[in-house]
């Protein structure tokens, strides 16, 4: 069920209609079934995997939390009898007993995950090597279909189980609150990845029906749609087609392409996520944010910080803290200590574990290598302007530059918008090759002109949709840079009159309702984040 | 939720719904001939038609309504349009039975010799559907042609124009987009390639017969035992046109079909020298007769109308019917200028040679 499809709205006010005239005591029932309604309309069959991952994660939570519990309950009891010495090993022999089963989830977790995700690049990979030294015949790709929110709904279980791990919080005692949390419908198409103890206890709780929280819901709803069905599939059509026929488009054409496809990917996905936390606020839930306007990042570890947020803190919670926090890079630093500066003994191990997360970050978005490549520029960017730091700054003092004004900031935020355009070839290029000779065409090809001839109305859409996807953008930015600001917009509509209110909300729906692409003769496009 | 919020909630859904139909009446099809023609039947007074002609092109090239008015005081209204698929014929008398409960039938089978599985497609079944308000009937005919054709679409699509025709605003809505434009001339097809003229092959076959396709079979089936059930007056035929052999068998069949029935059944492609169509000079492409083709049809069948189901000659009522001479008055000053001045002036040169087969 696709979620810009009237169907999905219809499904919507049905299940909200539901969940409100059930006794707020059971309203997560309700949500439950829902979201098990939404999961069988993707396919029965795929519902195993997401049943297997919620009881897996269940039962090694409840053991790990009966371990942490009793260890505990000893070192309570045994307080004062207890030397530092024994406490720490009744700590290691409880990590130890939650070891066994902690990893055994992850790797079998993680493995069906890596299974359905990078079975048929590998598969390609062996092809390569094969026909490269002919010594087999090629092996057919598996016909494996992506189980719906499977990357999101395992990084979300799993990161429960590691913070029961970690002793973060208690596990949940009622697995079918645990399934509920796993299978919230509005976070399995295309995430946010959700913590358990951010949102698991807004599930939980029951809702009274809140005619204000609903509309902003609503509006959040209409803001995901705007993006989506007026920008993102509107400005893909110029990416599309430079990128398929990029011998054709020289020079300034590449950037543009990149552009256009940076944009649709952010208005694609930020849409995506905006018109599932609509939903989600619908029920009383209020999913964490996953974009907060990354283009507005005056440097790469900033821009990071603001697209996928959940993502990026999950690999950061999880993978950055727990490799720069371990026993094997602190002795690594300390050995380094011997043989370099204090401070790049510091910074080499840091770099490790960027380049480790941010290839992380690149092969969860897909297994080839333009997705490898991509994850080493972000991760060479970044621990570049860490060990150049200093040097920049040292430059700034020598040519007496204002750092501390509007013009700074944006010369900066411009910067680092076009190291993320450029880096968007890397993965909209269709293969290497092309990759390579689209970069080449990029800085050999000098054309500005074509931003004058005409050139751009000549790239699938016309004059009249090129003027609209402009106007969309001005919309986009001004709303970005009002958000910037501090201004919550929806909370500054509901103070003014009922009649402006009414204009802003009709006007939004009827927005994109004309000017959308759906229906047919369109054919609204997937999102991209949900073959994740 | 308060009672002030449920007040608010409802207005706004109110004034939504008020937006909603304003934008789904400016966003639909395209308007064209076939448009103004549903628009113009669905402004005519209740019980003033005679008769409803329905069908494809076959129908509004070859009906002057206004002339078998002039003629014989009728009102046959024609709700054709281009590719009419035969199983919509059911729905549209429906749904001309609601206003018009006493008017009889003709319809056109020339659409009989296509497949609808493959050969319905989208935009002839929306140059009718499109065209009905919203009724049980509409979402009845909706289903049937899309089954009958084999489409895979979501019905909804076509009970909403904006979810169709939305993205219009980027080839131009127009004026005329913001009215319900009515055709002044009763249904009859007067653009300006009716005023051509090419040399046509007057055909000359036999009654061989073909079988055509199965499900097409099964909805004239269907058609015309829904009309005997209704005990409703129906007439069908074909319209003259320079057939091929293939296009005769299937049309013999047709009349096979319709004996087997019981039902009126003319195929005109019989009486040319009845009718006087002249191959030489009626048509305007190989499947239409141009003006002066569909006047002296017209002559033909309205005498056949006329003597088969007797409409009252209703001229002189003024007061009820003045439309109609006023649709005749406009018909004769669009057909007159367009053939004594531009269209023959202009395009004489153009005059084209049929293809031999």
């Amino acid at each position: 069920m696709s979620i810009t499809s009237l169907r999905f709205f219809i499904f919507v006010i049905l299940t909200l209609f539901l969940y409100y005239i059930t006794p707020k005591k059971h309203q997560w029932k309700t949500l439950l079934v829902i979201n098990y309604v939404f999961y069988a309309f993707a396919g029965i069959k795929l519902f195993v995997f997401m049943l297997f991952t919620t009881v897996s994660a269940y039962l090694t939570g409840r053991y790990m939390d009966n371990v942490n519990i009793s260890t505990n309950e000893e070192l309570e009891r045994r307080k004062e009898e207890l030397s530092r010495e024994e406490k720490k090993q009744i700590r290691a022999e409880s990590a130890r007993k939650k070891k066994v089963f902690f990893v055994l989830t992850l790797v079998i977790n993680f493995g069906i995950l890596g299974v359905f995700k990078y079975c048929n690049d590998f598969i390609s990979f062996i092809n390569i090597i094969s026909q490269k030294f002919d010594f087999a015949s090629p092996i057919p790709h598996l016909g494996l279909v992506l189980p719906l929110g499977i990357s999101f709904y395992t990084f979300q279980a799993m990161g429960y189980i590691i913070d029961i791990y970690r002793g973060k919080y208690s596990a949940e005692k009622s697995l079918f609150k645990f399934a509920l949390f796993v299978s919230f419908f509005p976070q399995l198409v295309q995430g946010p990845i959700s913590r358990f103890d951010e949102v698991a206890s807004q599930m939980f709780e029951g809702h009274k029906f809140d005619y204000i929280r609903i509309k902003h819901g609503f509006e959040l709803f209409i803001w995901g749609l705007f993006k989506k069905l007026v920008i993102a599939d509107r400005i893909g059509i110029i990416g599309n087609e430079i990128f398929s026929n990029y011998i054709q488009y020289p020079g300034l054409f590449v950037f543009i392409g990149a552009f256009c496809s940076l944009m649709q990917l952010y208005t694609d996905f930020s849409g995506g996520v905006d018109i599932m936390r609509g939903v989600a606020q619908g029920f009383g839930v209020i999913l964490p944010n996953n974009f907060e306007r990354p283009f507005f990042s005056k440097d790469l570890p900033e821009y990071w910080r603001r697209w996928h947020i959940t993502l990026n803190n999950w690999l950061r919670d999880y993978v950055f803290y727990s490799l720069t926090f371990s026993k094997r890079f602190l002795n690594w630093t300390k050995k380094l200590r011997k043989v370099v500066s204090k401070k790049e003994a510091k910074l080499i191990p840091m770099f490790v574990a960027i380049l480790i997360v941010r290839l992380i970050n690149a092969t969860w978005h897909g297994g080839g290598s333009q997705y490898f490549i991509l994850g080493l520029y972000h991760g060479i960017l970044i621990c570049l302007g860490m060990q150049f730091e200093d040097l920049f700054r040292k430059i700034e003092n020598k040519f007496n530059i204002n750092t501390k004004c509007f013009s700074w900031d944006l010369f900066r935020m411009i910067r680092t918008f076009i190291l993320v355009v450029l880096a968007k070839i890397i993965t909209s290029a269709t293969s290497l090759r092309t990759m390579v000779c689209m970069f080449k065409s990029l800085f050999t090809k000098f054309n500005p002109w074509i931003l004058v001839d005409g050139s751009v109305f000549e790239l699938g859409l016309s004059v009249q949709a090129i003027i609209l996807l402009v106007f969309a953008l001005l919309i986009l930015l001004v709303v970005g840079i009002l958000q910037e600001f501090g201004i919550h917009l929806r909370e500054k509509l509901e103070e003014q009159n009922i009649w402006f209110q009414w204009t802003v909300i009709l006007g939004g729906i009827f927005l994109v309702m004309i000017f959308g692409m759906y229906g047919p003769g369109f054919s609204a496009g997937e999102f991209i984040y949900q073959q994740f | 939720m308060k009672k002030s919020q449920a007040c608010r909630f409802v207005s706004f859904l109110l004034i939504f719904l008020l937006l909603f139909s304003a934008f789904n009446k400016i966003f639909k099809i395209e308007i064209s001939a076939g448009f103004k023609r549903f628009v113009s039947f669905y402004n005519s007074k209740e019980d003033s038609i005679d008769g409803i002609y329905i069908g494809s092109s076959s129908v509004d090239r070859y009906w002057h309504s206004v002339v078998a008015w002039r003629d014989y005081g009728m009102t046959v209204h024609s709700l054709s349009s281009n590719s009419q698929p035969i199983v919509l014929a059911k729905y549209i008398i429906e749904e001309a039975r609601k206003t018009q409960p006493n008017a009889f039938f003709v319809v056109d089978l020339r659409q009989a010799r296509k497949k609808l599985k493959g050969g319905t497609t989208d935009q002839a079944i929306r140059q009718v559907t499109d065209n009905m308000p919203f009724s049980k009937n509409k979402v009845n005919a909706v289903k049937a042609a899309l089954e009958a054709g084999g489409i895979d679409s979501n019905p909804i699509e076509y009970y909403l124009n904006i979810i169709k025709y939305h993205s219009r605003w980027e080839t131009g809505i127009e004026r005329d987009d913001f009215y319900n434009i009515i055709d002044k001339n009763k249904g009859t097809y007067l653009d300006f390639n009716a005023f051509f003229t090419i040399k046509n092959k007057r055909p000359d076959y036999k009654d061989d017969v073909e079988p055509i396709d199965p499900e097409t079979e099964k909805a004239v089936r269907d058609l015309m035992q829904y009309g005997k059930k209704e005990k409703l007056k129906i007439l069908y035929v074909i319209s003259p046109f320079s057939v091929n052999e293939d296009e005769m068998k299937g049309f013999n069949y047709v009349g096979k079909i319709a004996k087997d029935e019981g039902v009126d059944f003319i195929n005109f492609n019989y009486y040319y020298d009845e009718i006087g169509i002249d191959f030489d000079k009626d048509f305007y492409d190989i499947r239409h007769v141009n003006v002066y083709g569909g006047e002296k049809f017209t002559k033909y069948l309205a005498k056949i109308l006329k003597e088969k189901f007797n409409p009252s000659d209703k001229r002189y009522d003024i007061e009820n019917y003045g439309d109609w001479n006023e649709a005749y008055a406009s018909y004769i000053s669009t057909n007159y200028s367009k053939k004594n001045k531009e269209v023959l002036g202009m395009f004489d040169e153009l005059i084209l040679e049929a293809e031999d087969d």
